[in-house]
């Protein structure tokens, strides 16, 4: 049995060795914010965010992420309380099709954890292993500092 | 069902132990990003899975006044996040902040990058240019292997089947040193398409004492070119002669033997070298130049 921290619930899945954390994550627990779209590391949809860090969910056996607390885009929000940083993707238009939303949002999160206060060059590098193949790279950026300054706000409140 | 087994040792030994018992088709994975692509390509046999992440004396580095001794199992994300003030630091922080993604760096380590020797593997290149040591491990024993017999060619390495890399370890020179990578890459995220590193010290705090140049992706391993070193030495770190200079890109670009592939053509390789080399030996220059007039500044309020 492999044991799994997963937006702070814990799991105890029979799994493969093969099986990759995208893979478990999805069709074992049935959270499918986790995107697979090119499944070699290149794309960043599938971006999970481990011990707080941004991770390639796709290239990752499940099995190395065992006692690692995980973090998917369920995690981060609930529908009627959104997560600054997702309520910021709608009003600044972040997105289309939303296919690389969830991993970019979760590599804001990382990138707001340590810095706060980004600049939109510092977002741009943070979000550097994200494609968006709708090209809506300038509403991302934007989006992502306007959680910035939200969440700032809030803070201030 | 294509499938493989995995094992999880807790030390080194173990680690070394289960190699030695299962052979070639057994690999060893640290951060996976190289190895999950290869067998999803179905590049190579895979029986075994030794998974390195679960080892904590793998993932502890250390640093004594004369050497820095990396974990093979760093991640690059974990290197690129440190923020030391040292010369070394500084150029191993900069050259992982530039590889690969962020999402890959939280995985990656620097062992595997040096493993897997690409021929563009950044870490193989600087590391390389530090005159790093690998210290590996086998039931067998362990030895220390220089970068230069280390690197065997593309995607080879002189580790035998039952070998594994622990550490890397990086001499700490006792003169004033600074170090530089430079590299050209199609995409901020893309690998390569030619790099160098140098490293350079200095005696008196105003010219080269010791040169180290390094071409990378260029060659099937890290080119080190002794004539290029030879011709900076003695060069004034403030205002490096122009005609030295262009005299040691040109000798360390002899080094290379560069091959044309789907990020550029061989002629753009030889050509780019040649600049990159050179930016290398400006920055590491202009780096120990600024560093010495500190300690200068330094001494000279002491005296007061």
């Amino acid at each position: 049995m492999a044991h799994f921290h997963v937006n702070g619930q814990r799991h105890e899945l029979e799994i493969e060795p093969h099986e990759t954390l995208a893979e478990v994550l999805r069709e074992r627990l049935g959270l499918h914010g986790v995107r697979v779209s090119c499944g070699e590391g290149e794309c960043g949809s599938c971006t999970v965010l481990l011990d707080g860090l941004p991770a390639t969910s796709c290239l990752m056996l499940a099995l190395q992420a065992e006692g690692r607390e995980i973090t998917t885009i369920e995690g981060l929000g609930t529908e009627d309380d959104l997560h600054p940083l997702q309520q910021a993707f709608i009003d600044e238009q972040g997105f289309q099709c939303g296919v690389c939303t969830p991993g970019i949002i979760l590599s804001s999160k990382a990138l707001l954890d340590g810095n706060p206060h980004p600049t939109a060059d510092e977002v741009a590098t943070a979000l550097s292993g994200h494609v968006c193949r709708c090209g809506a790279y300038t509403q991302i950026v934007r989006s992502v500092l306007r959680a910035a300054d939200e969440m700032e706000a809030a803070d201030e409140r | 069902m294509r499938t493989f087994k995995y094992l999880r040792p807790a030390t080194v030994g173990e680690a070394c132990e289960m190699k030695a018992e299962l052979g070639r088709e057994a690999r060893f994975l640290a951060g996976g990003t190289d190895l999950m692509l290869e067998w999803r390509r179905g590049a190579a046999p895979l029986s075994h899975v030794i998974d390195l992440s679960f080892i904590l004396e793998m993932r502890a580095g250390a640093v004594t006044p004369r050497e820095l001794r990396l974990a093979a199992a760093e991640t690059l994300g974990g290197l690129a996040a440190a923020d030391g003030d040292q010369w070394w630091a500084r150029v191993l922080a900069s050259t992982a902040a530039r590889m690969a993604t962020p999402q890959l760096r939280t995985l990656a380590t620097v062992g595997g990058n040096v493993c897997h020797a690409s021929p563009c593997a950044d870490m193989a290149i600087v590391l390389s240019a530090l005159d790093a040591v690998m210290a590996v491990a086998a039931t067998r024993g362990s030895r220390t292997l220089a970068a230069a017999e280390f690197f065997v060619g593309v995607n080879q390495t002189a580790l035998a089947a039952d070998e594994m890399l622990t550490a890397i370890s990086v001499p700490l020179p006792a003169e004033q040193t600074a170090a530089a990578y430079q590299r050209v890459t199609r995409t901020g995220v893309d690998l390569a398409q030619a790099s160098a590193a140098v490293r350079l010290s200095s005696e008196d705090g105003s010219t080269i004492s010791d040169a180290r140049v390094v071409i990378g992706a260029c060659a099937p391993a890290p080119a080190r070119s002794r004539e290029a070193e030879q011709a900076l030495l003695g060069l004034s770190l403030a205002a490096p002669d122009e005609k030295a200079l262009d005299e040691a890109s040109r000798l360390a670009e002899r080094a290379t033997s560069p091959i044309s592939d789907v990020r550029c053509s061989a002629d753009y390789r030889h050509r780019v070298s040649r600049v990159l080399v050179r930016r290398a030996v400006l920055e590491a220059a202009a780096a120990l130049a600024q560093g010495a007039a500190a300690i200068r500044r330094e001494r000279a309020k002491r005296e007061v």
